[in-house]
C-alpha cells in the first residue's frame, strides 16, 4: 500500500511534467531587421503601436500586446540570460523602476551582444519620450506622441480620485501625483484629490475624509465594485479600457476615452 | 569508592526540594531511596549523579566534588538511569545502549553483555520508538551497564516502575552483581518488596529531608515506614517464609 | 561505517551526478523544444553557476536543518525556524529602502544587507534563548517564532514605504532563486565554508547522537551540552545564512533533506550528515532540473515554488510511510 502511493505520485508527477512541457510551445520569430527583446509591457505595447511588433522576438510574461507564443525571457526583476542570448537580440528594452538595471544585462550590452535601452514610464512625459526615442531607434517614420484633448466647455468635478477596484470591504490602489493618470487628469483640467506622489493604499475612512467629488475606478477587465467604496456617499464612475493600466503610447486613446467618460457623467 | 553527601540542599526557585542531606556510602553497597511522592528522591539522585548543582553543600566521590567534574570524567565514574528515557531520533535499542560508551570509547563486547543482562539481546534491532515502556526502561539500564566502570557509581530512578515480575527479579540480580564488583548502587524505589529483597541500606526522605537511614532490616519496619507514608503497615509471611510489608 | 550505508551514499552521489549532467545538458530552444546536448561556451556559465550554487545551497540548507533538528529536538525544525529568512529579508528590504531614499547604492548591496539581517537575527535569537549559561531548545523555538514575526512586520513597514517597483523586486527575492551569474571566487569561498561546516557537523556525529537523549541522559553519558549546543547553533546558522545570501529563502530543503536521508539510511549522525548533504543538494538540483523542463508560458517557475511542491509531496510520503511519525 505504502509503495503504491509513492508509485502513484511518481506517475502523476511524470504526467504533469509531460503535460506542462507540452502546454506552451514557443514560436520562433524570423525577422530580417531588428530583433527586439522587451521586458516591459508598456514598451512592448508601444513597439506594437508604432508597427514594429513583428520584430519582437522575446518578451516578459506580462507583455500581452504580442503573440503569447513569443518566448518569455524574464521580467522587470529577473532575466533568463541564456534564453535571451539564444534569441540573438539586437536591442533589449527595459523599464527603469525604482531599483537598478540588472548589472549582468548592462555587462552583456557593454560587451556588444546587443544595445540596451531603459526608460522610466511613470509620467506621460516619460512615456512620450520613450515613444519618440523608439521611433528613432527603430527608424520608424512617425509623429511624436501627443495627447490632444478637446475643450468641451463642460466643467470637471472639483476633485477626482482615481483608483483600481478593491475587494470586499477594501479600497484598491489610488493614483497620486506624478503618475501618468494624474498627468492625464491635469491635462483634462481636473484636480487629483490625492496630494502625495505615487501609488497609494488608502482606507475607506481616508477616502471619506478626502471627500473627492467623484471616484473613478479603472480596470482593464470587468469588475465588481467593492462594498467599501459603494458604502461611501460619493458618485462613482467605472472605467474599463484594455490599456489603462499599461504605461504605453496607447494612453493617448485612454485619455480621450477617460475624458469622455468623466464628462458624460 | 566512597560517596559522601555533606549538607546537600537543592532549590528550584523559591522552593527547597531537599535540605541539608548528610550521608556516606561505601562501595559494594546497594542503597534504596524511599519516600512519598515529591519527597525529593529524584532530586537527590540527580544531585548525586552530577546532573543538579546543589545550592549548598557538597557531593564528593573519593574527595572530588561531583559538581565540578568535567563531563567525560563524571561519565567514567557515574552512570545514570532515568525513570523515563527520551530519544529524539529513530535509533535502535542497540544504538541507544551504545550511546553509554560515548565518553569511554566503543566496545561491542560491553554493549552485548549489557543487552544480554537485561534480556534485550534478541530485540536489540527494534526501534526505540516502537519499544514498550518496559523495553525502554531495560534499555536505559543496559546503557548504564555498558557505561559503568566497575567500582563506580550506578544511580537509578525507579528502575522497575515499568517492569513485570520476571524482569524486576532480573534487575535485582544485575544490581547485586554490580555491587559485588565494588559499585555503589543507589536506586529510588516505590516497592518495599524490592527494597527488602535487594537493598543493604535504606535512605528515607520526607518533604525534602532525610528522616531515616541505616540498614534495611532496621529501617524497613511497619512502625517507622508507617509514620513516613502515613499508612498502616504490617508484616506478612508468604509460603516460602519470606516476610513482606503490606497494608492490612 | 556500514557497507550498506557506503553503498547508499555512493548511489546518492551517482544520482547527484546524473542530476548535474542533466542540468548541464538540458536545453530549451527558442521554439520551446527540449533537447539534451552540451551547451555552447557562451551559455556554459549560465548552467554551471546555478549548478554549483545548487550543490552549495542544497547541502548547506540540508545539514543546517539536520543540526537544528538535533539542537532543538524538533523534527519540524528548519533553518527558517530561527527567523533567519525573515531577518535576511528585513536586511534586503532595508537596503532597498535606503538605496531608494538616498539615491545611492549601499556598500555590498543586497547581499550584505541579507547577511547583516541574518546575523543580527541570529545574535538576537541566541541571546534571548540562553538560560543559566546554556541554550534552552524550547525557548529558542519560541524566540525564533517571535523574532520571525517581528522581522516580518519590519519587512511590511519597509514595503509600505517603498515604491511599487521595489515591492515587486522584493517579492521576487522572497521566492528564492539560484544565481546565474556569480564570481567563481565568491562561490569558491562560500563553498569552502560550507564544506568546512558540513565536515565539522559530520565530525561531531557521535556527539549529535548522544545529544538526542534527554538532557539528563546526555549529560550523564558525558556530553557537554552547553558547548555542543553553542557549536551546533553557530555552525547550523552559518550554513543557513550562506544559503540565504546566495539564493534567498528557498523553502523546504532544510526541513525535508534530513528526513529524506533518515528514510534512506538509518544511521548515526556522522553518516547521516553526509547523506543529508547529498540529499539536500539533490533536492535543489532536481528542482532546478524540473524548472528547466516546465514552461507555463510565463518563463521558468521560481525555484521556491518547485521545492515547496516537491517538499510537500515528499513530506506526505514520509508521513504515510512513518504512520504519522517522522
Amino acid at each position: 500500500m505504502k509503495h503504491r502511493i509513492e508509485l502513484f505520485l511518481c506517475v502523476l508527477i511524470g504526467l504533469l511534467l509531460y503535460g506542462l512541457n507540452g502546454c506552451t510551445q514557443s514560436v520562433p520569430v524570423e525577422t530580417s531587421g531588428e530583433r527586439i527583446v522587451s521586458l516591459s509591457p508598456g514598451i512592448t505595447a508601444t513597439i506594437v503601436d508604432i508597427g514594429q511588433g513583428k520584430n519582437v522576438v522575446g518578451r516578459s510574461a506580462f507583455c500581452t500586446a504580442v503573440d503569447a507564443r513569443i518566448p518569455v525571457v524574464g521580467d522587470l526583476y529577473s532575466v533568463d540570460y541564456e534564453r535571451l542570448l539564444r534569441l540573438r537580440p539586437t536591442k533589449v528594452f527595459v523599464q527603469k523602476t525604482a531599483g537598478e538595471i540588472d548589472s549582468h544585462l548592462l555587462k552583456l550590452a557593454e560587451e556588444g551582444d546587443f544595445s540596451l535601452h531603459a526608460w522610466k514610464c511613470d509620467r506621460v512625459g516619460e512615456i512620450a519620450a520613450m515613444h519618440d526615442e523608439l521611433l528613432q531607434l527603430l527608424s520608424v517614420k512617425g509623429a511624436p506622441m501627443r495627447i490632444t484633448l478637446q475643450e468641451t466647455g463642460i466643467p470637471l468635478p472639483e476633485t477626482i480620485l482615481i483608483m483600481t477596484p478593491g475587494s470586499d470591504g477594501k479600497a484598491g490602489l489610488c493614483f497620486g501625483r506624478q503618475t501618468y493618470l494624474d498627468d492625464l487628469l491635469d491635462m483634462m483640467g481636473g484636480i487629483n484629490a490625492i496630494k502625495s506622489s505615487g501609488w497609494i493604499s488608502l482606507s475607506i475612512e481616508d477616502i471619506a475624509r478626502l471627500s473627492p467629488s467623484v471616484i473613478v475606478v479603472i480596470s482593464d477587465t470587468q469588475f465588481a465594485l467593492s462594498k467599501g467604496i459603494l458604502s461611501l456617499d460619493i458618485p462613482i464612475i467605472s472605467f474599463i479600457h484594455p490599456d489603462v493600466l499599461i504605461p504605453s503610447s496607447r494612453i493617448t486613446e485612454v485619455a480621450i476615452a477617460l475624458q469622455h467618460k468623466i464628462r458624460a457623467q | 569508592m566512597r560517596l559522601k553527601l555533606s549538607g546537600v540542599t537543592v532549590r528550584y526557585g523559591v522552593r527547597t526540594a531537599i535540605r541539608s542531606i548528610d550521608a556516606g556510602i561505601e562501595g559494594g553497597k546497594i542503597v534504596a531511596v524511599l519516600g512519598p511522592n515529591a519527597s525529593g528522591k529524584t532530586t537527590l539522585l540527580r544531585t548525586i549523579a552530577g546532573l543538579q548543582v546543589p545550592a549548598a553543600g557538597l557531593v564528593e566521590l573519593d574527595g572530588a566534588n561531583v559538581s565540578k567534574m568535567k563531563p567525560h570524567d563524571l561519565a567514567s565514574k557515574v552512570a545514570w538511569v532515568p525513570r523515563v528515557g527520551e530519544v529524539s531520533s529513530s535509533f535502535t535499542i542497540r544504538k541507544v545502549v551504545e550511546l553509554g560508551r560515548y565518553a569511554l570509547g566503543p566496545s561491542r563486547q560491553r554493549v552485548e553483555d549489557a543487552l544480554a543482562k537485561v534480556g534485550l539481546l534478541s530485540r536489540s534491532d527494534s526501534l526505540w520508538f516502537e519499544a514498550s515502556a518496559g523495553m525502554r526502561q531495560r534499555a536505559g539500564i543496559a546503557r548504564a551497564l555498558a557505561q559503568r566502570t566497575p567500582g563506580g557509581v550506578l544511580v537509578l530512578d525507579e528502575p522497575t516502575s515499568a517492569l513485570d515480575l520476571r524482569h524486576i527479579r532480573m534487575v535485582g540480580d544485575v544490581l547485586r552483581q554490580c555491587a559485588s564488583e565494588g559499585d555503589i548502587v543507589i536506586a529510588a524505589v516505590h516497592t518495599m518488596a524490592f527494597a527488602l529483597d535487594v537493598a543493604d541500606e535504606v535512605i528515607v526522605l520526607r518533604d525534602g529531608q532525610l528522616v531515616l537511614a541505616g540498614d534495611s532490616s532496621a529501617v524497613l519496619t511497619p512502625s517507622s515506614l508507617g509514620d513516613v507514608f502515613g499508612v498502616d503497615l504490617a508484616w506478612a509471611t508468604d509460603d516460602a517464609g519470606n516476610r513482606h510489608l503490606v497494608q492490612p | 561505517m556500514k557497507t550498506k550505508n557506503i553503498v547508499l551514499l555512493i548511489l546518492l552521489a551517482l544520482l547527484l551526478i546524473a542530476a548535474a549532467v542533466f542540468r548541464l545538458m538540458i536545453t530549451r530552444d527558442v521554439d520551446g523544444t527540449l533537447s539534451l546536448a552540451m551547451p555552447e561556451d557562451t551559455f556554459l556559465m549560465y548552467r554551471l553557476v546555478p549548478l554549483v550554487s545548487a550543490l552549495i545551497v542544497g547541502s548547506a540548507l540540508g545539514v543546517s536543518g539536520m543540526g537544528l533538528q538535533v539542537l532543538l529536538r524538533n523534527p519540524l525544525a528548519s533553518p527558517w525556524i530561527l527567523g533567519l529568512s525573515s531577518g535576511a529579508g528585513l536586511g534586503v528590504m532595508a537596503t532597498m529602502y535606503f538605496e531608494h531614499v538616498t539615491g545611492n547604492g549601499v556598500f555590498g548591496g543586497q547581499t550584505l544587507g541579507a547577511m547583516a539581517g541574518a546575523l543580527l537575527t541570529l545574535l538576537l535569537v541566541f541571546g534571548l534563548s540562553r538560560r543559566r549559561g546554556g541554550i534552552d531548545p524550547m525557548t529558542m523555538v519560541l524566540v525564533g517564532v517571535v523574532v520571525s514575526v517581528l522581522c516580518g512586520a519590519g519587512i511590511m513597514v519597509f514595503q509600505h514605504l517603498v515604491p511599487m517597483g521595489l515591492r515587486g523586486s522584493f517579492t521576487t527575492w522572497l521566492m528564492g532563486s539560484l544565481p546565474e551569474v556569480e564570481s567563481w571566487g565568491r562561490l569558491g569561498i562560500l563553498g569552502a565554508i560550507v564544506l568546512i561546516g558540513i565536515s565539522l557537523i559530520a565530525w561531531w556525529g557521535p556527539t549529535l547522537d548522544a545529544a538526542c537523549l534527554s538532557d539528563d541522559e546526555a549529560k550523564s553519558v558525558g556530553v557537554d551540552l552547553p558547548k555542543v549546543r553553542r557549536r551546533l547553533f553557530v555552525t547550523s546558522s552559518l550554513l543557513a545564512a550562506i544559503g540565504v545570501i546566495l539564493a534567498g529563502p528557498i523553502a523546504f530543503v532544510g526541513l525535508i533533506a534530513p528526513h529524506g536521508a533518515r528514510l534512506i539510511m538509518r544511521s548515526s549522525h556522522r553518516t547521516l550528515s553526509i547523506g543529508t548533504a547529498l540529499v539536500g543538494a539533490l533536492l535543489l538540483l532536481a528542482a532546478d532540473d524540473i524548472r528547466q523542463v516546465i514552461d507555463l508560458g510565463t518563463g521558468r517557475l521560481p525555484i521556491g515554488i518547485v521545492t515547496s511542491i516537491i517538499g510537500g509531496l515528499v513530506f506526505l510520503v514520509l508521513l504515510l510511510r512513518g504512520k504519522g511519525r517522522i
